[in-house]
């Protein structure tokens, strides 16, 4: 056998996969990547986000909390706060990281799963709402592939105003059956509510922007027809096998 | 929210567009439609009602007023037309009626009306359709009114039985604090012991409690069939003080789900007029007269953009004649003053404050469909490179360099230095301190399904993941190490281990920090180790997962591994076994790997581990080994093939 491989099959794991491949695509759009703590104060988590003391919007979020009152944070929006505190725009960022919410657990929902928030911040007039739209329809094409369908519209979260969410359809050959057509929300998002951009210390009459974001697996569940997203966590390694990757072999592992 | 498509048209002139159209229109334009179900003759639109609109969607009114704007149909009725929010017929003040709010921050607005000779019974069968069809039970006439008008225009009300107050020269209703230890039986009998972080109302003049406020009603003051005379409640309780309320007594009804989400100063005359005005229908009787708490003067909300403004906003082209056209679909009193457009939005629109609310509400009505999509203007801001992203990327690359695989396991453990305060259940409240114990558990695990994985002779696995120990968060990488084979198993890890550091070490260029090994688990703290390291100028290139790859769920069934060895002549193409292994296996092959493979006379001896299993049934060795004979035969009809 004169087998001589430049690639090697690995196994990786399908979250690390999709997070790796979100920063290569905005990597290319201008975005870097940002991160923020995984337990979080009730300001950077919420107050901060717009979300008052003892607001019904809170709901939306059922929380872990903390025995001092601190929480695992809710959503990555919370990175969008730390970062604009310590930079200036124009900001352009993407945040992947692992949020935790206290609901009960089934094949659709996890305690904890895998987030990422976009934010754009520039001048007023530089940055739109058609923006948003163009980069979020963008990304859905790079990653589910160009028979992917997105379509925006009216949403509630406090952070944005006005408030979007987005869904995507995947048409076309190669769809499997249970999401062919099917619209499937995935993605919340908005031109960031001036009193968050108070909050993190920049003026609102001087800048605007938007922010997006998603559940890392729900989307890789959808590409690659995960029927169960408590899959993820577990730590079954036959679950990460089934997702083979090829990595070019170096001479070092050659030597081996 | 659970909408009538029946009710809708009741405000409706023209026939209304078909369920299925409406969902299109309020998925694209205003709420989101959670389903759409047939209910008797009728249809019921399931609307998933947000904080933002809960002020005015949660009633068949705010919704129709939604429908008329969007698709641009004007009302033929509506309870909530103009402006006035002192209604001409709260002129009709009682004199046998009065309230004494004591409390004026927790009830900012308390209306009624006392109603004399109404006959309770059964409600007509239109009034039970309606409830009926949104999944409401209906009580009897009285009580399905205050029903009705609450899912009508939103404004909970409630009727007591007003025999059962005290009438001392009059009848009088107090709304104050609870007082500590206070009881009070609420409809339908369950008891609750109340503080003064609830509110309810009284009768004043025993100041026996007949309500928790913004609540539930209580049992003292029930209407029943003998009622004759009622007293109508409408009123407005502070929303977060009544969502609190309600959390410390554990009581949520759909009046405290619509006063939290706030209600208009202006709505509760609007419910206290149409309920007098219902019931006098329904159940006859004649209204004495009405009562109001309040002397405020409704506040105009003037909101004002211009057209540059919201076109630099949305990434439109709306011209001020078409926001003009928008905001009269609308009905909004409005002024256009050069290039700038002011708007007073009704006032159960307490969403519409600033100028992006208003951009928000043309541009949904406009069409965010409409809005074309752009690429972001160049050039980009300076990029940067995420330590964190690029050393735990970093560390992946080593690790499948050196073969060892990655793992995710979970945050909320049995174990950890910080218990969670609210919990799911008692084997997940507490947060991890390390990664250790996840990691090996899932080597324990890995080590029973080795051969599926394709390891016969080490199973080596990773981790890489914040961890919350009592002096902070920081981010950790665990490896674990099992030797398939009991023997020198333990020196076998303890090499494998030492390799996989070494590796690490040379290739980060520092030592690791923070190490401990445990059982064949070596955990580090990357936060610390690249601390003090540069940030690379790049991150490693690593492989991803193709957009073609389909996962199959594992088989519950156990598996069952079987060898075959064979010399093949030197030139042979291994797919030409392969390819037999799988013809007679078929879909119980879930894996083929070589183990074995060197050169003797001229020819090529090769050795592979078969791994077996069914999805739907537990495979018995006979049917494992009629594949395996069906296999060696045909390898053993090929031309110098012999299976050994």
């Amino acid at each position: 056998m004169t087998d001589t491989k430049e690639i090697r099959q690995v196994a990786i794991h399908p979250i690390i996969s999709a997070v790796r491949e979100i920063v290569q695509i905005f990597d290319k759009l201008g975005f870097s990547v940002a991160d923020g703590p995984e337990i979080e104060t009730d300001y950077y988590n919420f107050e901060a986000l717009n979300f008052p003391p003892d607001h019904p919007a809170r709901d939306m979020q059922d929380t872990f909390w903390l025995p001092d009152g601190r929480v695992l944070r809710t959503q990555t929006s919370d990175v969008q706060i730390h970062f604009m505190e310590e930079h200036e725009p124009p900001i352009r960022i993407i945040a992947p990281g692992k949020v935790y919410r206290s609901e009960a657990t089934d094949m659709k929902h996890e305690a904890q799963f895998y987030q990422f928030e976009g934010l754009v911040i520039d001048e007023k007039g530089k940055i739109n709402l058609g923006h948003l739209k163009g980069i979020v329809e963008h990304f859905f094409k790079e990653f589910f592939g160009d028979n992917t369908e997105v379509r925006m519209r009216p949403g509630f979260f406090p952070f944005v105003e006005p408030a979007l969410e987005f869904d995507v359809r995947l048409v076309g050959e190669g769809v499997p059956e249970k999401l062919q057509g099917k619209w499937i929300e995935v993605m919340g998002s908005g031109m960031v509510h001036r009193n968050v951009l108070s909050n993190a210390g920049l003026n609102p009459e001087k800048y605007q922007g938007f922010a997006f974001g998603t559940g890392i697996e729900r989307l890789a569940m959808m590409r690659w027809m995960i029927d169960d997203i408590r899959n993820f966590h577990h730590g079954d390694m036959r679950f990460v096998h089934k997702f083979i990757a090829e990595l070019e072999e170096t001479d070092k592992i050659k030597d081996k | 929210m659970k909408v009538s498509y029946n009710w809708l048209q009741d405000y409706f002139a023209e026939p209304l567009p078909s369920a299925s159209e409406l969902e299109q229109v309020f998925m694209l334009h205003a709420l989101e439609v959670d389903g759409i179900e047939e209910v008797g003759g009728d249809t019921v639109i399931d609307l998933d009602v947000l904080p933002n609109r809960a002020h005015d969607c949660l009633g068949h009114r705010g919704v129709a007023k939604e429908l008329s704007v969007l698709l641009d149909k004007k009302m033929k009725k509506d309870e909530l037309g103009g402006r006035t929010s002192k209604l001409e017929a709260l002129s009709g003040r009682s004199t046998k009626l009065s309230v004494e709010v004591q409390d004026k921050e927790w009830c900012p607005r308390y209306t009624g009306a006392f109603i004399k000779g109404v006959k309770v019974g059964e409600s007509p069968k239109w009034l039970k359709e309606r409830l009926e069809t949104i999944g409401q039970k209906s009580i009897n006439n009285v009580v399905d009114i205050t029903n009705y008008v609450m899912f009508g225009i939103g404004q909970p009300t409630h009727i007591f039985d007003a025999d059962k107050l005290t009438d001392n020269n009059g009848i009088r209703i107090g709304v104050r604090k609870a007082k500590s230890g206070e009881e009070i039986t609420v409809l339908g009998g369950d008891k609750y012991e109340l503080d003064d972080s609830v509110a309810v109302i009284t009768d004043a003049n025993s100041d026996a409690p007949v309500a928790i406020a913004g609540i539930k009603g209580g049992e003292l003051a029930e209407v029943s069939e003998e009622t004759v005379n009622i007293v109508v409640e409408s009123a407005k309780f502070h929303p977060i003080k009544t969502r609190r309320a309600s959390a410390k007594i554990k009581l949520r009804t759909d009046a405290v789900q619509r006063f939290e989400n706030e209600i208009p100063i202006e709505l509760p005359p609007y419910g206290a007029v149409e309920v007098a005005k219902l019931i006098q229908e329904v159940a006859g009787g004649e209204v004495e007269g009405f009562i109001d708490s309040w002397q405020g003067e409704s506040q105009e909300h003037k909101v004002s953009i211009t057209i540059e403004g919201l076109n630099s906003f949305l990434g439109s082209s709306v011209t001020m004649e078409q926001a003009v056209k928008i905001i009269n679909r609308f009905g909004w009193e409005h002024e256009v003053n050069g290039e700038t457009l002011t708007v007073i939005p009704s006032f159960e629109r307490l969403d519409v404050r600033i100028a992006e609310d208003l951009y928000e509400e043309i541009g949904r009505v406009y069409g965010f469909e409409n809005i074309k999509g752009e690429m972001l203007p160049s050039p980009a801001p300076e990029k940067f490179i995420n330590k964190e992203w690029a050393y735990s990327e970093l560390v992946r690359k080593i690790m499948l360099e050196e073969g060892v695989t990655e793992t995710m396991t979970y945050t909320l453990t049995d174990f950890g230095d910080i218990k969670l305060a609210s919990i799911l259940s008692s084997d997940k409240d507490h947060i991890r301190s390390n990664l250790r114990s996840g990691v090996t558990d899932a080597l324990e695990r890995a080590v029973k399904n080795a051969p599926l994985l394709g390891e016969y002779n080490m199973i080596k696995i990773f981790e890489i993941g914040r961890v919350f120990p009592n002096r902070g968060e920081h981010t950790s990488v665990a490896i674990g190490v099992r030797a398939l084979a009991k023997k020198k198993a333990e020196q076998k890890e303890q090499e494998a281990l030492e390799a996989v550091c070494q590796a690490l070490e040379q290739e980060l260029g520092t030592k690791l920090a923070g190490v401990s090994t445990e059982n064949g688990v070596l955990e580090f703290n990357l936060s610390e180790t690249m601390a003090s390291l540069p940030t690379p100028s790049e991150y490693p290139n690593l492989p991803l997962i193709g957009k073609g790859v389909r996962y199959t769920p594992s088989s519950a069934y156990p598996f069952i591994v079987r060898d075959i060895a064979i010399w093949v002549p030197e030139g042979a193409q291994e797919t030409e076994i392969i390819d037999v292994i799988y013809k007679h296996g078929s879909e119980l092959v879930q894996r083929v790997d070589k183990f074995d493979e060197f050169k003797k006379g001229g020819r090529v001896s090769l050795a592979y581990h078969i791994v077996f299993q069914s999805q739907d049934k537990t495979l018995t060795d006979d049917e494992v080994g009629e594949i395996m004979q069906k296999v060696e035969e045909e390898l053993n009809n090929k031309k110098e093939f012999e299976v050994r």
